[in-house]
């Protein structure tokens, strides 16, 4: 089975949906039918043979009872006992998790204290986690209208419970009836809550929790004069999720913790919905013991027997669909009585391509699926705004200017984007952009490269190839602009990179970096020594890596440049070394030069809270630069200069052209005063 | 923190209950108050007594935010009432405290207290002691009677502020509990990590060195592989990846790299935080300057010798140098083009020091074949896992071949006559032999060649596995034998 084991990291293991009704907690399914545990776990203690190991949980349980109950409690003992005979008669093959299921029942059917609370039992290894749910005290399911119908009566109370104990022991005959009933028609309105329920519940028979009962017994009540759609009142129901502890799992409380309340808790407020409205847990409950009671007449084995129980239940097909979806990473998409709902565990901090996800107005959305995927799984594929968001999507325009395009409010857009980021069909990016360099990521799946080629060969026919494409991004880094042959191509070639980007083959290299400059009296000594090697084009000072960044035109490729990239990589360009060699020597210059004056050159760490004499650096700088315009916009920029901030996206953030930005950058970088390192 | 610890039983006439708890009224408060206790025992009472089939494994509970870790022991005996006793000795910790370090000492307390009574009857002759108090009683506990109460009592207030006890009972009888906390298994180590020794390890006399420990230590000095160290020391080298892995484990080493001047380093995010502490940069200057004299820079250099002050790099030397290490520039382009400040740094511990630290990363290069029609019978690639298997058998085989003849030559045995003979009166034959046999390595090595042009196997290990040379693999996966394979460094 594809689905069991652990993928994806989730250590789920098996999904179990246990009820509990008066003759006492029931198993009424399980998924997958042979849940592997990945870790050994100790079998039953063989010492001390069957009949030994009934007497004394009996006498444990038994014990309490009558603690609480006297007589009545001997009765249901007895219950038990007779369901003990025909269950242990029957489960001949026995184990589910390394315990028997009377051992399961008993142990996920926790008392009326975890009502609608998280509910974690470790056992040897696994964690059993759910939201078990009761019915009210009176053992109805509609809790608002409880207190209008409430009539109490003696006669309720004394009622005999017995045909429906037949009912379930037999399983066959008396359960086919209930099954092939349709499900009452009675709205919501209208309590559900069958006649019978007006029991006494202040028993729970079966149950390892011994006491819950003492507070049932003060409200006693008849559910309402709504006919009984079942026969057999339903006390709770729990669904609750394995999980394995195994070595491999580095935090298994955390893991517990993420499927309880994304999975365990919501999955069992939807059945309590569908259960106060249609009795849906009772009713598919039914169908499932009776599937269960068939099959072992028949005698089919655990497998056939799921497979049965899937046909015939929703309830038991949405719990396989959860199970193998969740353990899978993915989402769960189920139904319910009519009613479709989602589950999923989101997926941690960083979205699937591995980019920062704080979703602000600056940065793109990278659609995970096709467009038209997306809109035909829309209701309202013409008119929504979340329909119009995706069609006119595109990776390389920011939120804000997709906000401005579609007419919509910016929050809007933020609103509908974390929607698609939620359900895994968008992840946020810095917007695709020419002028940015991307190369192959860590994380790039090279190995599965096969698996994608003839997609994208399909795709982008007349086109590079994958693996052309790669190896040229995984050379020397370059701004993708330079990929592109000309000005036509731009369109398809931006669609081969939000390709890449969408399938984790690349990520994008950015820049960060300081200012950095020298002190006041050296810098007037360094401005009349240093002002005639400023005067000669000395862009090739820095690294040709830095420059090509901030180069301000787009060459297309058939330059040298160009060339040299796809060209193989292991020789160097002599050009950039020559390039690197005479910036090298450059720096031995400036060393040999002022090496006494190293350390004057200081480095602006924080450029918003300069101290006197980085301040004083700063003032130097600003009157330094030619650019009259730079000078009245430096303040504003410092704050990008702090090795943090990507210089990538300080363009569009502060609403400038990238060209001019570039430019300025290229004039403080020419002036030396910035330093720039480059980094996924 | 533990919040409480109790003992609890199943008594015959009372059900599950508890005798001691501490804090005095941490469980059950005497007048059967609910409110300061910190859970309320008739809820959980069911998990911590469990049926029977259920117990003697551990089994924990979450009830008022509040864990409870117990290991449940249930003891078959005729001379119990029932022939049975079945008791649990609970830890209650707030919810989201991580329990794993506690299982350990929740299960050897209960092994203790199993001991205590099967060996010494003590837990149940205890509540026959005269003037005992139980949990719940109004003047609980009763001073000196008993020995439950006090072993409860130090094991919270000792592991609490020690993290570790030791309770004696009497002579033999002595419950010694530690709390470590649970250490992240590290990642398995590869044949072509290179371990380096980041603390000295402990003498013989601190620690136990295992026998593989012994054998390797002096030949990891940071520049050999695994591999390498395995054949220096003639080891296994499963046995060596296991001994580092161990190291690694107890933070002794870390794992580097293979120095060559191909490889490929980039700056992480981290470099940031490098440049504003002034502090690393100054442990930097010193740890990467060299001796010049010794440095292979120098021979090319013609400086005068240096002052001692001007050994060390200014910070902004090395940042600058640290940064121009980018993805596409290969160390030995770097040194080429930084040749006249690389006279006073040793490179190999510049690359060292900024992997060590994070804020440089090793870019590695993978090898693709791309689909195209390759020469040789891509048989490992049809047919996937099933060869992949058996060439790995083969490989052992050869292996074990090797080693057993290395050790038979070695050990001075008398090589079988049948060899001696035939290489003796045939010279030719087994010259064309030893060619043949050359030719039918060559074909191995191709298939194994082969294999790792899945994407998933990057050249440092290519080259290890394969005892050739980066430059040596490339030139060979470039012959066409191969079809089109495609370099992608990441």
């Amino acid at each position: 089975m594809a689905a069991n084991g652990n993928v994806n990291g989730s250590s789920l293991v098996a999904v179990l949906l246990v009820t509990r009704s008066r003759p006492g907690p029931k198993l009424v399914f399980h998924f997958p039918p042979n849940p592997q545990a990945s870790r050994s776990i100790r079998g039953t203690d063989s010492n001390g043979c069957d009949s030994d190991e009934n007497s004394e949980s009996d006498t444990a349980i038994g014990e309490v009872k009558s603690v609480l109950r006297g007589n009545a409690a001997g009765e249901f003992v007895e219950d038990r006992t007779k369901l003990h005979d025909t269950t242990s008669g029957s489960t001949t093959n026995g184990d589910l998790l390394g315990f028997t299921e009377e051992s399961l029942e008993k142990l996920l059917s926790p008392g009326c204290w975890s009502d609608r609370k998280k509910f974690e039992v470790c056992l040897d290894g696994l964690t059993f986690v759910g939201h078990p749910i009761y019915a009210a005290q009176d053992g109805s399911w509609t809790r608002r209208h409880t207190h209008d119908h409430d009539v109490r009566s003696e006669a309720d109370k004394e009622k005999p419970v017995t045909p429906v104990k037949t009912a379930l022991q037999l399983g066959g005959a008396g359960n086919d009836v209930n099954a092939a009933r349709p499900h009452p028609g009675i709205a919501i309105a209208e309590p559900q809550t069958p006649a019978k329920a007006a029991h006494d519940f202040t028993h729970v028979p079966e149950s390892l929790d011994s006491r819950a009962g003492q507070s049932f017994a003060t409200s006693v009540n008849s559910g309402s004069s709504a006919s009984a759609p079942t026969p057999e009142p339903l006390l709770s129901f729990n669904v609750v999720f394995v999980l394995a502890n195994s070595r491999s799992t580095q935090n298994i409380s955390r893991e517990t913790s993420l499927v309880y309340s994304h999975v365990a808790k919501k999955l069992s407020k939807a059945l309590n919905y569908c259960q106060k409205q249609l009795s849906y847990i009772g009713v598919e409950s039914k169908k499932l013991l009776t599937v269960k009671a068939k099959a072992k007449q028949d005698g089919v084995d655990t497998s056939a027997l799921c497979g049965r129980m899937i046909e015939t239940s929703e309830l038991a097909w949405a719990l396989k669909e959860v199970y193998e979806r969740i353990s899978m990473g993915a989402i769960a998409g189920i139904r319910l009585n009519g009613m479709e709902m989602s589950l999923q565990i989101p997926l941690a901090d960083s979205s699937s391509t591995g980019e920062t996800s704080d979703l602000n107005i600056h940065a793109a959305i990278l659609l995970l699926e096709d467009k038209d995927t997306l809109l035909r799984g829309l209701d309202h594929p013409d008119a929504s705004p979340l329909a119009s968001l995706i069609r006119e999507h595109t990776p390389t325009k920011s939120l804000q200017k997709h906000a401005v395009k579609l007419g919509m409010q910016v929050n809007d857009v933020l609103y509908l984007a974390r929607h698609l980021m939620k359900w895994q069909k968008a992840c946020t990016i810095a917007p695709l952009h020419p002028r940015n360099t991307y190369i192959v990521g860590r994380a790039a799946p090279i190995y599965r490269l096969e698996q994608y080629t003839p997609e994208y060969a399909q795709r982008f026919s007349a086109l590079p190839s994958l693996p052309q494409v790669l190896k040229v991004l995984s050379g020397r880094p370059v701004k993708y602009g330079m990929l592109i042959p000309s000005r036509d191509h731009r369109a398809p070639y931006m669609d081969i990179l939000a390709y890449l980007v969408r399938h984790r083959f690349v990520e994008q290299l950015k820049t960060s970096g300081w200012l950095w400059a020298p002190l006041l009296s050296v810098a007037v000594s360094r401005e009349a020594a240093g002002r005639v090697r400023n005067q000669e084009p000395n862009k090739n000072k820095r690294p040709l890596s830095v420059a090509s960044l901030l180069s301000p035109q787009l060459r297309p490729v058939g330059d040298d440049d160009a060339a040299s990239v796809s060209s193989e990589r292991t020789a160097i360009p002599v050009s950039i070394a020559e390039t690197m060699k005479g910036q090298a020597s450059d720096n031995e210059l400036h060393h040999e030069a002022d090496s006494s004056h190293a350390e004057s050159w200081n480095i602006i760490t924080e450029p918003l809270d300069p101290s006197l004499e980085d301040s004083r650096r700063l003032e130097y700088i600003k009157d330094t630069v030619d650019d009259e315009e730079l000078q009245d916009r430096l303040p504003s920029l410092l704050q990008y200069f702090n090795g943090k901030a990507v210089f990538e996206e300080i363009a569009a953030r502060e609403g400038l052209k990238r060209s001019k930005l570039e430019a300025w950058l290229d004039m403080l970088q020419s002036e030396d005063f910035l330093l720039t390192y480059r980094h996924q | 923190m533990l919040k409480g610890i109790f003992y609890a039983r199943f008594h015959p006439g009372r059900g599950p209950s508890i005798i001691h708890q501490y804090p005095d009224t941490s469980i059950i408060a005497p007048d059967g108050a609910t409110e300061d206790t910190l859970l309320s025992f008739s809820d959980i009472s069911s998990y911590v007594i469990p049926p029977y089939e259920l117990c003697n494994r551990p089994l924990s509970v979450c009830a008022n935010g509040k864990r409870v870790l117990g290991f449940p022991i249930s003891l078959e005996d005729s001379k119990y009432e029932r022939n049975r006793f079945t008791f649990n000795v609970c830890f209650v910790l707030d919810e989201h405290e991580d329990a794993r370090p506690w299982e350990r000492v929740v299960h050897k307390a209960a092994t203790f207290f199993t001991e205590l009574e099967e060996e010494n009857d003590m837990l149940q002759a205890e509540e026959l002691l005269e003037g005992l108090k139980w949990a719940g009683d109004e003047t609980y506990p009763a001073q000196d009677i008993g020995v439950i109460y006090t072993i409860l009592e130090s094991v919270m207030e000792d592991l609490n502020a020690y993290s570790e006890t030791c309770v004696r009972i009497d002579g033999v009888n002595v419950l010694n509990l530690r709390l470590e906390a649970t250490k992240v298994l590290p990642p398995k180590v590869r044949a072509w990590d290179v371990p380096l020794l980041i603390r000295s390890l402990p003498t013989h006399n601190e620690w136990t060195w295992d026998l593989t420990l012994q054998r390797i230590h002096s030949y990891m000095d940071g520049t050999k592989h695994v591999h390498r160290i395995a054949e220096l020391a003639d080891v296994e080298l499963k046995l060596v990846k296991r001994a580092v892995r161990e190291l690694l484990y107890h933070e002794r080493v870390m794992l580097l790299d293979i120095f060559h001047f191909q490889a490929i380093f980039a700056s992480t995010s981290d470099f940031s935080c490098f440049v504003k502490d002034d502090f690393m940069l100054e442990e930097c200057s010193r740890y990467v300057a060299a001796d010049p004299a010794k440095n292979i820079f120098r021979a090319t250099q013609d400086l005068a010798p240096e002052q001692d002050h001007q050994r060390f790099f200014s910070k902004q030397a090395i940042i600058s140098l640290y940064r121009d290490l980018s993805p596409g520039v290969s160390l030995h382009d770097f040194c080429l083009s930084h040749e006249p400040e690389l006279s006073r740094i040793d490179i190999r511990r510049f690359i060292t020091f900024g992997v060590l630290k994070g804020f440089l990363c090793r870019v590695h290069k993978y090898a693709l074949a791309v689909a195209s029609q390759p020469t040789l019978p891509r048989k490992s690639r049809s047919n996937g896992s099933s060869t992949k298997a058996g060439t790995s058998n083969d490989d052992v085989e050869k292996e074990w071949d090797r080693a057993w003849k290395r050790a038979a030559f070695s050990s001075g045995w008398a090589t079988p006559p049948v060899e001696q003979a035939e290489a003796g009166s045939m010279p030719k034959r087994g010259f064309e032999s030893a060619r043949s046999a050359n030719a039918q390595e060559e074909t191995g090595q191709d298939d194994r060649l082969l294999e790792f042009l899945d994407g998933k196997h990057c050249m440092d290990g290519i080259c290890v596995s394969m005892h050739m040379s980066e430059k040596k693999v490339v030139e060979r996966l470039k012959s066409g034998k191969y079809g089109e394979v495609v370099f992608f460094c990441k």
